[in-house]
């Protein structure tokens, strides 16, 4: 039993201490600015001199979570792939102000990684992918100061960029689909609630939660 | 002006500790591995004074200084000062707890820091992270490898809970296990 434990506890040890690809792979930056220190871990193939920004939702999810993925591994086969955490987010360090926790100083943020990466890879030919929060944050970097200028190309991955367009579109997606639910004879009072919900709210917002749950409800159906 | 009135509290502590130095019976010297998130490598070592309240139990005033290395992430260097109880049981074995109040130097861990200065330009700059300050809670079991009491040499196993403030607004906690050697001086 003795030895049994002894065993246990090295192996451990030993497994613990294998390098991940964390601590090996790419080269790995902080970036100091306005009280936080962002770090950009970029990895890939950098010979290639195409870099592909990638700018994480949320806000406060991480870019490193791109990085574990196997699509992402393909992707660093051809090109070099730039993971930043955002501030207050991820692997994100130092004490910035709450008062930084603005889409301004998030612009200026992505601003300055563009500037880093540039620099230091000797101005690579620039994409940028921005997820969710991040296609939103990366499309108001673009539409500001000519900065469409310093990339290549975008990819919008579910980006939340046009919120008012978006709801729309979701409630005509609903609207159209709900009439054959009442039809199938299948909860017609959820979906006879749907539509009256429509009828009071006819121009709904963006922070109303009601148009997903529907949405997500139609979704989950159609699955089936 | 929150961090100066940390620092005071942790003076005071430290004085307190000094002042009870006089009054202590033994003075323990220790050294030992200090893995943040177990794995992170790092050293502590610390001069204890024992107190013994009983045959069984001692009260414990520490100094601990130590370093890590969390590759990627940061290099910590710390002081801190604890205060505590440790119960030696039946066959040498004891176990203790601990509240502690220090300060964590970090540095940025990585292949460059760097900023964009006021003429826009991208530049290096200092790892240097922050001064924070450390409040800590330590468990500990051990082992007396000496028969005779007199001459303690204490081997023990400590997880100690760390939280790093301020940080992101926050107070970050650490897990941080130490598994060392105590031996007693006097």
């Amino acid at each position: 039993m003795k030895k049994l434990i002894w065993l246990s506890l090295i192996a451990s040890f030993l497994f613990a201490c294998e390098k991940s690809e964390y601590l090996s792979e790419g080269n790995y930056y902080f970036i100091r600015h306005k009280g936080a220190a962002m770090p950009v871990w970029v990895k890939g193939n950098i010979a290639s001199g195409v870099f592909l920004i990638t700018v994480h939702g949320g806000p406060g999810s991480s870019g490193h979570e791109f990085a574990v993925t196997k699509s992402f591994a393909e992707l660093e086969k051809d090109y070099a792939v730039v993971y930043w955490d955002q501030r207050f987010s991820g692997l994100s360090q130092g004490d910035p102000k709450k008062s930084s926790l603005s889409i301004d100083q998030f612009v200026e943020d992505v601003d300055v990684v563009v500037d880093f990466v540039q620099q230091q890879f000797n101005n690579p030919k620039l994409f940028m992918l921005g997820h969710s929060w991040g296609g939103g944050l990366s499309a108001a970097w673009l539409g500001r100061n000519n900065n469409q200028q310093k990339v290549k190309g975008w990819i919008d991955v579910d980006g939340s960029v046009f919120d008012s367009l978006e709801v729309q579109v979701v409630k005509n997606w609903t609207l159209e689909r709900v009439p054959a639910k009442i039809a199938e004879g299948k909860d017609p009072k959820f979906w006879q609630y749907v539509i009256d919900w429509y009828q009071q709210h006819p121009a709904p917002k963006y922070s109303d939660k009601e148009p997903y749950i529907f949405a997500a409800a139609l979704d989950l159906l159609s699955m089936r | 002006m929150k961090n100066v009135s940390w620092l005071c509290t942790f003076g005071l502590l430290l004085l307190l500790s000094a002042t009870n130095l006089t009054a202590q019976k033994t003075l323990n010297l220790g050294l030992g591995y200090f893995g943040e998130t177990a794995t992170h490598p790092g050293l502590v070592a610390h001069l204890e004074l024992e107190k013994p309240q009983s045959k069984k139990v001692s009260t414990i005033f520490r100094g601990d200084i130590g370093a890590y290395v969390h590759a990627r992430n940061h290099t910590g260097v710390f002081m801190d000062v604890h205060t505590g109880l440790r119960r030696y049981h039946a066959s040498r074995v004891f176990t203790e707890q601990y509240l502690g109040l220090g300060t964590l130097l970090s540095f940025y861990n990585g292949d460059g820091v760097f900023q964009r200065d006021e003429n826009g330009n991208i530049r290096r700059a200092s790892a240097f992270a922050n001064l924070d300050i450390m409040p800590s809670v330590t468990l500990g079991v051990g082992y007396n490898l000496s028969k005779n009491s007199d001459s303690a040499n204490l081997i023990y196993f400590r997880p100690k809970v760390f939280w790093q403030l301020p940080f992101n607004n926050l107070a970050l906690p650490h897990l941080a296990l130490q598994v060392g050697f105590i031996h007693r001086i006097n």
